[in-house]
Order: C-alpha cells, then sequence, then structure tokens
C-alpha cells in the first residue's frame, strides 16, 4: 500500500459509445478511478473523477444515503456550499472513515477521516469527485488525453 | 485480475442501455440496476452478502463544470 516516491499508476480512461435521442452516436471518456468509500456503518464500490478544478472532494448524495455516511442528527453536520460556473449549492461537509483508490483489485492509496461535501440534494453529481484537497498532495496526476489515460506519481 | 471499474471498460459496448441509471457490479456481472444507487447497492448486498458491491451512475453525455 505505502508506494515510494515515484511509483507510478497508470490507469484507463472510462470510454463506451452512447447513442443520442436524436440517434447519433457519441462517446463518453472520462478519467475515473475505483475508489472504496468507507463511513462507520457500511462500505461501498464506485467510481471516481479526477477533477484538477476541483478546491475539494464530493460523494453524491445517493453514494452517501446508500452507505448512511450521513449521521442521523443533522446538528451534528457541518454545512458548506460549493460553487463554480454551473451555479452554487448546499453541501453537508461529513468524514469518511477511509478513502481507498485501487487499480484492478489492488489498493494503492489509502486516506483516513477524509472530509468530503455532499450536496443536499439528490442528482447533482453523478460519480464521487476527487478534487485537490486530499490526493493530489499525495501524488504528481497527469492526464493523456489523446492516449486516454491518466497516471499518478507518487511524490 | 480485474477489478469491477475494468471489468465495465472491458464490457463497455453494454453500459450504453443503462445510462442514467444505477448499476451494481460483483466480480464480472453487473447484478443489479435500477433508478436509485441504495436500491441497487441493497440489491446486490442481498445476493452477495460477503462481496462489497461496486456501485454507479452510467452517465449520459452532460457537462461537468464544477
Amino acid at each position: 500500500m505505502s508506494l515510494s516516491a515515484g511509483t507510478k499508476i497508470v490507469c484507463k480512461y472510462l470510454s463506451y459509445p452512447f447513442t443520442q435521442q436524436d440517434g447519433t452516436k457519441r462517446y463518453i471518456q472520462l478519467p475515473l478511478v475505483h475508489v472504496l468509500l468507507e463511513s462507520r456503518v457500511d462500505k461501498i464500490g464506485t467510481d471516481a473523477l479526477v477533477d484538477s478544478g476541483a478546491t475539494t472532494s464530493f460523494v453524491p448524495k445517493e453514494i452517501a444515503d446508500a452507505i448512511s455516511l450521513l449521521p442521523d442528527y443533522p446538528k451534528q453536520v457541518k454545512g458548506g456550499y460549493a460553487a463554480g460556473a454551473g451555479g452554487r449549492f448546499p453541501t453537508d461537509i461529513v468524514h469518511l472513515k477511509r478513502l481507498t483508490l485501487i487499480k484492478n483489485v489492488t489498493p494503492f492509496a489509502r486516506f483516513v477521516e477524509v472530509a468530503v461535501h455532499i450536496p443536499k440534494e439528490e442528482g447533482k453529481l453523478p460519480y464521487v469527485i476527487l478534487g485537490r484537497d486530499h490526493v493530489f498532495p499525495k501524488f504528481d496526476i497527469t492526464f493523456h488525453e489523446n492516449r486516454r489515460k491518466f497516471t499518478f506519481t507518487r511524490v | 485480475m480485474k477489478g469491477e471499474l475494468e471489468y465495465i471498460m472491458s464490457a463497455s459496448d453494454q453500459l450504453g442501455q443503462y445510462v442514467d441509471r444505477w448499476i451494481a457490479v460483483v466480480g464480472t456481472n453487473i447484478v443489479a440496476h435500477g433508478k436509485t444507487a441504495k436500491e441497487v447497492f441493497l440489491k446486490a448486498k442481498e445476493s452477495y452478502p460477503d462481496k462489497t458491491p461496486f456501485v454507479m451512475k452510467v452517465p449520459s453525455d452532460i457537462v461537468m463544470v464544477m
């Protein structure tokens, strides 16, 4: 699990064809990495977008609800806001017990007590967003857009 | 050995039918699909109680701007 400095993990973009309602075919291509999210109650595997444009990390409300990430008592939760070109929306800030990045079946990075934002409304995000707060300080991340790959290099 | 996301990548031609829906993958099988993450997570856990399901929404061609 503890990678030495300079170790590279190369991941492929998720790429798949998608036929639009007007019949035209498009390709979705996204730098998604497999993550394991653990709350105090449960754990779930899901996909996460590696996003150098996000200053913080997000978990979709739908995924947070599946593993009971939000405490039962709303007063225990700190509120926040996320803002971007797409607008501003309210969030809850909670801590994941553990966040693990995985390639194939092998974990290659683990973070504990990770603060994440959860949009208060469903449908705001289709996947976890890994912003620059936790993963980027530990890895130099390079996007090879034309090769549909991205590389994590342990700092 | 392939993980669930790598399986999804290799079976990407099947994903178009699930656009905008949630799917649960265990090993190399899509074991549940539906409208909510919780629904497919619980279905997958019921069928595979010893596994940790991989749950994702198959994204449509939306523009993500954060």
